[in-house]
């Protein structure tokens, strides 16, 4: 949990300071706190925490109100909210869950349980990022195949009118040479791509379509 | 399972078993007790004498909350009582159970004085 920020949030100075304490303690986070909602999204306002433990009853805006609010800035996987809740309120559990909260921790909070709870959280964080970077990159690949596969297409085209019987008339040297220079920019335009950069993919996509619109008539 | 009288009050293997490599926090959290208790139970006080169910609600969970890091489970249900008249806004009783749960609260802060490390 090295370089993680934490915030406990919690209007009970002894819950609080317990948890606070605890989580130092046991982890190499950095644990900040909150004694109410309000102050929680002042805190977050500046810097996205790794990880928000939020009591569910407390004065003024409730947890259940403050992580709607949390919400509607950060997804689960930008942003981890572990409600924490007697173990009577099991309601207010279900509610939150559907409101967004990732999971819960009961209290009396048992340190070791609340530790690995956290962890867990974050590494599924971490797995959930790596799942998106690899569906980002597969989709990337396919794009990049689709390039490939036009620009070979342009190419046939291209090498087809350079055996042909009309090359002298201006007009079909002229289109042969700018299809060559289209393709030539397409290509410059992969190679402009740095990593599994979908949109700007669809970007040098979009171009390629519009070069075969563009060579029609050729 | 120790037999010492304190375990009547709260259960002090559970308690000292949450601080298990962080024993320092152990006298930590006990003064914090000793220290807020009292304030705590005078808001709950306050919230049954002025009739503000809402407080009261909130104070007696917050106390349910304290206690409960300690075990201390007939403290913890008094307080939720306490918490649940608030909450249905049904306080005839209430008074009755702070007194209970007052002693119960000032029997947890003597029997946590054996624990101190």
């Amino acid at each position: 949990m090295h370089n993680k920020r934490i915030i406990v949030v919690d209007d009970s100075d002894f819950d609080r300071g317990l948890l606070v304490k605890a989580l130092s303690k046991k982890t190499e986070a950095t644990i900040l706190d909150a004694n109410s909602g309000e102050r929680c999204l002042e805190v977050i306002a500046g810097n996205a925490p790794d990880l928000i433990l939020l009591d569910i009853m407390m004065p003024g805006l409730s947890g259940l109100e403050t992580l709607s609010k949390i919400r509607e800035r950060f997804t689960r996987i930008q942003v981890p909210v572990l409600m924490v809740t007697s173990k009577v309120d099991a309601s207010d559990v279900v509610e939150c869950l559907k409101a967004g909260a990732n999971d819960y921790i009961t209290k009396p909070v048992c340190f070791d349980v609340a530790v690995s709870r956290i962890q867990l959280h974050l590494d599924l964080v971490n797995v959930a990022k790596e799942v998106s970077a690899i569906r980002e990159a597969a989709a990337a690949e396919a794009v990049v195949s689709t390039f490939h596969f036009e620009i070979n297409s342009l190419l046939s085209a291209a090498i087809a009118t350079l055996e042909s019987p009309d090359l002298n008339n201006p007009d079909v040297k002229e289109g042969l040479k700018s299809a060559l220079w289209k393709i030539a920019d397409v290509l410059k335009s992969i190679n402009a791509v740095q990593g599994p950069s979908l949109s700007k993919c669809k970007e040098v996509a979009d171009g390629i379509k519009l070069l075969q619109l563009g060579d029609a008539s050729f | 399972m120790s037999n010492d009288v304190s375990d009547v009050v709260f259960n002090r293997d559970a308690f000292l078993a949450n601080f298990e490599g962080m024993e320092e926090l152990v006298t930590q959290v006990i003064e914090s007790f000793e220290e807020n208790y009292p304030s705590l139970l005078a808001r709950v006080k306050n919230a049954i004498d002025s009739s503000d169910m809402g407080e009261l609600q909130i104070s007696a969970h917050t106390l349910k909350g304290v206690v409960s890091n300690f075990y201390a489970e007939h403290c913890r249900l008094l307080a939720f009582e306490l918490e649940k008249m608030g909450k249905e806004k049904e306080a005839t009783r209430a008074l009755n159970v702070f007194d209970k749960l007052s002693k119960e609260a000032g029997r947890l802060s003597v029997a946590l004085r054996s624990v101190k490390l």
